[in-house]
């Protein structure tokens, strides 16, 4: 694994109106890495991603990217830098078909030369995509609509993608299929920052995990540490 | 006698079918401005007249025909549409809802006393020599100008359609209205796209104002009225439904000449205004909407 950082957040603040979500927030991510994000819902997972790609704009903080602060920029600008950004819930364009999701998913301006050789890639990935292509997003199954969504984020010619929650509202035997497709990802040598409720998966599918909580991050490590950590059961499981 | 009633119903509702056609025309940009970005443009029917006196003038200082005209005013409302929403209503976008909506009356208001200035508050007409033919066949009477209005909408219609549906662009525009924070996850620039939907619909109210000159006088106040119709065109079609707004602008059209004909022009738009009530109390969502 190259110990290059990709991406760090130092010490950022986010608030929603008067409510504070993020409160000093640190975290690396580096090349290669599959790092977890872990915690309770509410705990500020999705908002720590949505300040990455864009979404919203931390009070306080920097976000570095190869390098470049990118806290703040619009999300169109942060896409076409390398970051995908897959959003929980999978936000797909429901009325539109498999094959137009995932086109527009190569909309930022350096993934477009490269549309056809990404669409072969995610076809290679998700044949069912394929077979679905003339279908209307919204026909999916949820299943299908989670490897369509990965397909989507996979189009922008990504170096790091961020994954929410993937796993939500899933039948067991389809999250596994979709954290096969996450290894499959990384074999591609792209880098993933996955958010996740389940510690157990985040462990088992992670390199490293940060465990957040109320809006802080309250621990973090690779997941071997974390594992025999007392501390974690105490923190999340209660025991 | 009887084939004779039945004659001139049948004249008046397919009268009221091509009309329909009309306002389906006005209504298209307001609706199309709407459904991508959940902005009410009340400005729209000033912008529609805009293109009426753009061709107006063209027709009364160079003697070009209206229709002809669309090849610079098409381009005119292009520019004109994307330059009020990149540099004017982009910049009231979040701050909250009135503001963009004060940008747009602010531009109605800018509109109706350039008009007044320009080409005085009397009633003018895009006076053609076509203007006032008419067409007959089998006892139907039908003013040609209804037919152009009619044909004309069907063209941009079915061509807005395939240009959303088909091209990169369109889809893109498509997608945010849609999803506007998973079309920003993808690259899509929502600022620049809203730019573009909010010029294709200055497009489509440049076709509608020549039309509308052909076919009924105008005066600087006409805007109101046009955005009345319009608004009663997205009320019954549904809002951002593109085949709701025609088949809206057809049952306001067979209203109106319906009404007519049973009581006459004076009561014909209390009939369109009173099946707009009466759709917003069954199905405040439009009877194609979603």
């Amino acid at each position: 694994m190259s110990e290059e950082t990709l991406l760090t957040v130092d010490s950022i603040d986010v608030f929603y109106g008067g409510f504070q979500a993020l409160r000093e927030v640190s975290l690396e991510v580096r090349t290669g890495e599959i790092v977890a994000l872990v915690g309770a819902n509410g705990a500020g997972k999705s908002t720590l991603l949505n300040a990455v790609s864009g979404l919203i704009q931390p009070a306080k903080g920097t976000i570095r990217y190869r390098g470049e602060d990118i806290a703040g920029k619009d999300p169109s600008r942060v896409v076409s830098l390398g970051i995908s950004h897959v959003p929980q819930g999978r936000r797909l364009f429901p009325d539109m078909s498999v094959l137009d999701n995932l086109t527009l998913g190569s909309y930022n301006r350096n993934a477009r030369p490269r549309m056809a050789e990404s669409l072969r890639t995610v076809y290679d990935l998700f044949p069912l995509l394929e077979r679905r292509k003339e279908q209307p997003a919204k026909t999916l199954s949820g299943g299908e609509q989670q490897m369509l969504a990965l397909g989507r984020g996979l189009m922008s010619n990504p170096r790091l993608m961020l994954l929410d929650e993937m796993s939500l509202g899933l039948a067991p035997i389809i999250i596994g299929k979709v954290y096969r497709a996450l290894r499959e990802i990384r074999r591609r040598g792209i880098t993933v920052l996955f958010v996740e409720q389940s510690v157990r998966r985040s462990l088992q599918e992670a390199d490293r995990a940060y465990i957040i909580e109320a809006g802080r991050v309250v621990l973090e490590g690779k997941v071997g540490d974390l594992r025999e950590e007392g501390e974690i059961k105490k923190a999340y499981f209660g025991i | 006698m009887a084939s004779e009633v039945l004659l001139d119903l049948a004249n008046t509702v397919l009268m009221g079918i091509l009309l329909g056609g009309l306002y389906a025309l006005i209504a298209l940009g307001l609706s199309l401005v709407f459904g991508v970005m959940k902005m009410i443009n009340v400005a729209h029917g000033d912008l529609v007249l805009f293109g009426t006196y753009f061709a107006y003038g063209v027709m009364t200082c160079l003697g070009i025909d209206p229709v002809i005209s669309l090849i610079a005013g098409v381009p005119l409302m292009f520019f004109l549409g994307f330059a009020i929403q990149r540099y004017l209503m982009s910049r009231a976008f979040g701050r909250s809802m009135e503001a963009p909506l004060l940008i747009a009356f602010g531009i109605s208001l800018m509109l109706q006393n350039l008009q007044q200035i320009l080409w005085t508050p009397m009633s003018k007409g895009l006076t053609t020599s076509y203007a006032l033919d008419s067409f007959e066949a089998g006892g139907i009477h039908l003013p040609l100008a209804y037919l152009l209005d009619f044909a004309a909408a069907a063209v941009v219609m079915l061509l807005l359609g395939q240009f959303l549906s088909r091209t990169y662009l369109g889809k893109a525009i498509t997608g945010a209205a849609q999803d506007r924070t998973a079309a920003q996850l993808m690259g899509i620039n929502t600022q620049r796209v809203y730019a573009f939907a909010f010029a294709i619909s200055m497009v489509t109210a440049a076709f509608a104002g020549v039309f509308l000159g052909l076919t009924f006088p105008f005066t600087p106040q006409s805007g109101i009225s046009f955005l009345i119709i319009a608004f009663g065109v997205v009320i019954v079609g549904g809002l951002g439904s593109m085949v709701g707004t025609f088949l809206g602008g057809m049952l306001l059209g067979v209203a109106q000449t319906l009404g007519g004909y049973f009581l006459g022009s004076t009561s014909q738009m209390l009939v369109v205004y009173f099946l707009v009530l009466v759709v917003l109390a069954v199905r405040p969502q439009g009877l194609f909407g979603r």
